[in-house]
């Protein structure tokens, strides 16, 4: 479902195949814990193969958690259709999005 | 007086007045001079409507002086008199140029709001920053009549999660400005405000386009099991646009419903721009005959639909497709055969599928040929006899890709192709030799480079050589 790296100091969480609700509520309780310990954490959808909307209102219920926590949360490495999601919901001017894992590490 | 303030992180906002003096640029680089491990130097010119040549050179000055500090200079709120000031003295490449709204006044923002190409920034910037100040500036836009103030109030508080100001947004689904509305519509999809879904379902069959689109990505992100249903009699509207926010918005929900709703329309629907992207909807729901689906449409008449299709492929790992897929390499339909490769190059890692795309390769058209050798290159494993040949083949795309491709599989031999492709007629073959010189690196490549140089003629190409050796 995904696998967390240490880049530096900073979590990456490689997201893979589909973020449904299920694996959505599981990536958001495990974040959290993260924040618990760092201040940012990037999730890349690199390997993300299929997304729905409860999917999507999990990594949003996420985002809030860590605005309200002051934590950063930085998304990358997005396919051009996961970016189109993010486009008609206009979450993509909400999140911070990046092309890819390294400018998101530099934030 | 130059206003110098040392920010954390090693950054300095120094602020230049209105009515500079050369002092106030001396005190800058006296601070420069003597500051320690500066990364950043924030020069604030939100003031200065004017320079003179004086000051333009202690510009240059300072640019000098961080650049032997090893700091980043960077030229804020550069108004439009200076602007054109640095680029009448062809100055304007050589400085970084930005934007710093922490120097304006709450009030002064308001006037930024109000340009397109600074908009999305301050609104990005209020959000960030929201406190009880900004709390009263956008409480002054909802009582306005301006709909861009409006709206960047609407979006402000999105942005910054104000829970507690969602009534506010709520009222604005009654704004006669379509983007108010749209901008409400959206913020109450990011805050999960369900109750207020079937008020926005009125706004599907809005005239602006817009807010209907925002009206369906809101419903289907706040989705429950009979918004499929809802939604699917838009799929039937005469308007395409209609059709097309349908599409986006049951493939978000992405329930059993809204899949056979898709299916059933990828049957009936015509048009070349919806049925591509309903290529891209179904390839987002799990299920089996999903790649079959896909298999089928790599073979529409619409080169924009096989395209779609065969990226949907590769983006959900078709791989117990390949044979199917290396079947279409050799089709006699130039573009099937194309995007048949590009999907084999993305997906397969194995010999099978290496042996079978060098086995086609004398038979079909050049473009399929170009998509070979990147597909060889691609998928990794040697074949670099194969493609080194191609490095002198008489068409320079080929040649182009032959090297581009054999720098994948094999640095020697790439090296060796780069350096014979050095003599290359075509500029662009040359140009990509050197990237490739560049990457590997081979013994003395800096001196073999530089005696290059002194026949190369193409402007590009010796650019690119300048920079590699130091000489630019």
């Amino acid at each position: 479902m995904f696998e967390v790296k240490d880049v530096n100091g900073t979590n990456v969480v490689y997201l893979k195949g589909e973020v449904n609700a299920q694996t959505g509520l599981e990536l958001k309780n495990s974040v959290i814990e993260m924040f618990k310990k760092t201040g940012t954490v990037v999730l890349s959808f690199k390997g993300v193969m299929y997304m729905n909307s409860s999917g999507l209102r999990e990594i949003i219920d996420l985002l809030k958690r860590s605005k309200k926590d002051s934590k950063n949360l930085r998304l990358c490495d997005m396919s051009a259709d996961i970016k189109e999601m993010f486009a008609f919901t206009g979450l993509d001017k909400v999140f911070k999005i990046y092309p890819d894992e390294s400018q998101a590490l530099k934030g | 007086m130059a206003n110098i303030n040392p920010t954390e992180n090693g950054v300095v906002v120094i602020k230049i007045p209105g009515n500079p003096e050369i002092n106030d640029f001396k005190d800058a680089r006296d601070f420069i001079n003597n500051s320690q491990g500066l990364k950043e130097i924030r020069l604030d010119l939100k003031d200065v409507s004017f320079l003179q040549s004086k000051f333009i050179a202690e510009l240059i000055a300072i640019k000098k002086l961080s650049t032997l500090k090893n700091s980043k200079l960077i030229l804020t709120n550069v108004q439009e008199g200076v602007f054109q000031m640095l680029e009448i003295s062809n100055l304007i490449d050589h400085f970084s140029i930005g934007k710093d709204f922490r120097s304006y006044e709450p009030n002064e923002l308001i006037y930024l709001l109000m340009d397109p190409e600074l908009n999305d920034s301050v609104i990005e910037f209020i959000a960030n920053n929201f406190d009880d100040t900004f709390r009263n500036l956008i409480a002054e836009f909802l009582k306005s009549e301006d709909p861009i103030l409006i709206e960047a109030a609407v979006m402000i508080i999105g942005k910054s999660h104000s829970f507690d100001m969602v009534e506010e947004v709520k009222k604005c689904l009654t704004s006669p400005f379509p983007n108010v509305v749209r901008g409400a519509i959206l913020v109450l999809g990011w805050f999960g405000e369900e109750d207020c879904k079937g008020e926005i379902y009125q706004f599907l069959k809005s005239e602006h386009i817009d807010v209907a689109e925002a009206a369906a990505a809101t419903i289907s992100l706040l989705a429950d099991e009979n918004d499929s249903i809802a939604i699917k009699e838009y799929l039937e509207s005469p308007d395409e646009r209609l059709r097309r926010i349908a599409i986006q918005a049951l493939s978000l929900i992405n329930d059993d419903f809204s899949y056979k709703f898709l299916l059933e329309h990828l049957g009936r629907e015509k048009d070349e721009q919806l049925r591509t992207q309903l290529a891209k909807a179904i390839s987002y729901y799990n299920k089996p005959e999903v790649p079959g689906i896909l298999l089928s449409m790599l073979s529409e008449n619409s080169i924009k639909i096989r395209e779609a299709a065969a990226s949907s492929l590769v983006r959900i790992k078709a791989t117990d497709k390949i044979d199917d897929i290396l079947e279409l390499v050799s089709d006699k339909d130039v573009w099937v055969a194309y995007f048949a490769v590009k999907a084999v190059g993305a997906l397969c890692k194995s010999q099978k599928c290496v042996d079978v795309l060098v086995k086609n390769y004398p038979k079909v058209d050049t473009q399929v040929k170009i998509a070979i050798i990147e597909a060889l290159g691609n998928i990794g494993l040697d074949c670099s006899e194969f493609i080194f040949q191609l490095v002198e083949d008489e068409n320079e795309d080929i040649r182009k890709e032959a090297l581009n491709s054999l720098a994948l599989i094999n640095s020697d031999m790439a090296a060796e192709a780069a350096y014979n492709a050095l003599n290359d007629k075509i500029w662009v073959v040359r140009f990509k030799a050197i990237e490739i010189i560049e990457d590997k690196k081979p013994a003395d490549y800096k001196d073999k480079l530089k005696d290059f140089l002194k026949t190369e003629t193409n402007r590009y190409v010796r650019e690119k050589i300048q920079s590699i050796v130091g000489e630019l």
